[in-house]
């Protein structure tokens, strides 16, 4: 079952041109220039019920402005968009009750009130009741450790505790979906595994459905089974995880460390050294040129001391993609 | 209702740590209550009434109103509101299952509730003091006197959300505010409207200053079933447009955010 339907989705945005100079400024005044930006260029997508999905794309690839389009904060030129079978311009309201969103770069708490406080408002913005409220909020107070700072004020929290509460605050009403932009940025690995934890288990749990935009893969290569790739306005890429290694990952990173002795592998085909030190050798190898059984084959195995054969990041796939897709436009 | 008044009470709640910032104002507040009580002095030195009012009344009217001035006045709101829109920082209010216009005037109302309150309080103790009490104040018709002041209050909180929210359009809007300070303080609180010129009287009676400051303040000091019924009609009347109008506003508006960018 689908719960996020977009059908040739576009948003433009009028932007000020400002000009150069003194005398230009004036002008300006007189008579402003504008220039349209497209921010989403004729997207289509669906994000079925349950899956944690990855929107990722460059800085300005149109990730965020999707989701204010599906959380209906700005409205689109032209397209549908159909979440949880609701229009969100139409149902805008109706649709509230059951999404949660999480901007990791603005707060939505109250900074004078605890954590409590504001679960407690939150609470009552989503028409829970007392009773209702006080058991989900400690479900969330356990499941987030949050005894230590429950009663702390907002403004006196660590970035990290505080996005821990401004998700807890998000999802207080249970929603069905979770529109996730950025939840991790600035946050230390301990509290970024943390939040991966919760988002996983929510997911396990209640069959919520996570749109997730980050621009820590690692967010990503833990959480999500399907990526959806912007770049330009546009989808490149929507494909599952393993589609995407399995299309993109043409290279597989070969170490040797050898007993001192000297080898040499550059003038095999597909293999390109990447570093070379006294004992040990790093290259790339394009398994799309070269097996990577021929390349262990042609070494000379009486010198080797160590061979480490790893794929290449996830990371380097998607700057490659974020790259050559610039390129090509 | 309830989420609105639960958003009011969480306002309260969290303006309770801005208590003490109250005190600057108040130093202020008493330093213009002392000029303006000065020059009234002087003014009636040789005279009993002056446009019907008594040095008593007139007194207590500017005091008065000052303190619905002083009390109503919530610019951190409006720099929020403001920032909120043009910062893009508004998504995270607007998609909650809650009207942004009514979210916003339960907020407004929460924030100055307790300066308010504070106000009135510190303002009837130095009316009672420097003054002495009203004359001829029934305390039968505190209830009237109450609800237009509420209406007032709710009145002048709704004209501040819609300059707030004009930032959709326009890169600054101090100077709205500023405009809209300036008629309140001089037209409403410096002389009760009966001091203006006779052409200027009636076009008084539909400006904000009517239902805001004048209209409850003159029923404080001579209240009359009368003056009653005119001040809460166009109270209601101006309640109900500015609703219109402030929902209108921002339904335009929310078409307009441009938050392109994360």
């Amino acid at each position: 079952m689908n719960v996020i339907e977009v059908q040739n989705l576009s948003k433009n945005f009028k932007i000020k041109k400002k000009r150069k100079g003194f005398k230009e400024s004036f002008k300006y005044v007189l008579r402003p220039d504008f220039k349209i930006i497209k921010a989403v260029d004729n997207i289509s997508f669906c994000v079925k019920k349950g899956e944690i999905i990855a929107f990722i794309g460059p800085n300005g690839a149109g990730k965020s402005t999707t989701i204010k389009l599906l959380i209906s904060i700005l409205y689109p030129d032209s397209g549908s968009i159909k979440v949880l079978g609701l229009d969100p311009i139409k149902n805008r309201k109706k649709l509230a009750y059951k999404i949660g969103t999480v901007f990791g770069q603005k707060e939505q708490l109250w900074a004078h009130l605890t954590p409590y406080d504001n679960f407690k408002f939150f609470a009552a913005i989503y028409d829970i009741s007392n009773n209702e409220a006080e058991k989900r909020i400690k479900e969330l107070t356990n499941l987030f450790e949050f005894e230590r700072f429950i009663n702390t004020p907002v403004k006196n929290l660590s970035l990290g505790q505080r996005i821990c509460c401004e998700i807890a605050a998000s999802i207080i009403h249970n929603p069905q979906i979770l529109f996730l932009d950025e939840p991790t940025i600035g946050l230390d690995p301990i509290v970024k595994e943390n939040i991966r934890k919760f988002i996983k288990n929510m997911n396990k749990e209640y069959q919520t459905t996570v749109f997730l935009t980050s621009h820590d893969v690692s967010d990503i290569e833990k959480l999500c089974k399907r990526i959806i790739i912007m770049n330009d306005s546009k989808i490149v890429i929507d494909s599952s995880m393993e589609n995407l290694k399995y299309n993109y990952l043409t290279k597989k990173i070969l170490e040797i460390k050898t007993n001192g002795s000297t080898i040499d592998i550059s003038n095999i085909k597909g293999v390109n050294i990447l570093k070379r030190e006294k004992s040990i050798i790093k290259a790339d190898i394009d398994i799309s040129k070269k097996d990577i059984s021929d390349v262990i084959k042609a070494l000379d195995y009486k010198n080797i001391v160590d061979i480490n054969i790893t794929n290449i990041p996830l990371e380097n796939i998607i700057s490659k993609i974020y790259s050559s897709k610039a390129a090509k436009l | 209702m309830k989420k609105y008044f639960y958003i009011f009470k969480t306002a309260i709640t969290e303006k309770i740590s801005y208590l003490l910032n109250l005190l600057f104002t108040f130093i202020f507040f008493c330093l213009i209550i002392f000029i303006l009580l000065s020059i009234w002095n002087y003014i009636y030195a040789d005279t009993q009434i002056i446009n019907g009012y008594l040095l008593n009344q007139v007194m207590w009217y500017v005091l008065l109103a000052e303190v619905l001035w002083f009390g109503g006045h919530n610019p951190i709101f409006i720099d929020d509101v403001s920032n909120d829109i043009k910062t893009g920082n508004i998504a995270c209010k607007i998609n909650k299952p809650y009207n942004y216009i009514f979210f916003s005037l339960a907020k407004y109302l929460g924030d100055i509730f307790l300066q308010m309150i504070v106000f009135l309080l510190i303002g009837i103790f130095i009316g009672c003091i420097f003054i002495d009490f009203i004359q001829n104040f029934n305390i039968k018709s505190i209830l009237p006197i109450v609800t237009t002041y509420t209406f007032g209050i709710i009145i002048n909180s709704l004209i501040y959300i819609i300059i707030s929210l004009s930032s959709f359009w326009f890169e600054e809007n101090k100077p709205f505010i500023w405009i809209y300070d300036k008629i309140i303080v001089i037209f409403g609180i410096v002389f009760p409207l009966e001091m203006l010129p006779d052409w200027l009287k009636p076009l008084t009676m539909y400006t904000p200053v009517f239902v805001s400051v004048y209209g409850p303040v003159k029923l404080t000091i001579d209240f009359s079933m009368n003056i009653f019924y005119k001040v809460m009609t166009a109270q209601f009347l101006w309640f109900i447009g500015l609703i219109i109008l402030a929902l209108y506003i921002y339904q335009k508006g929310a078409k307009k955010i441009n938050s392109n960018g994360g």
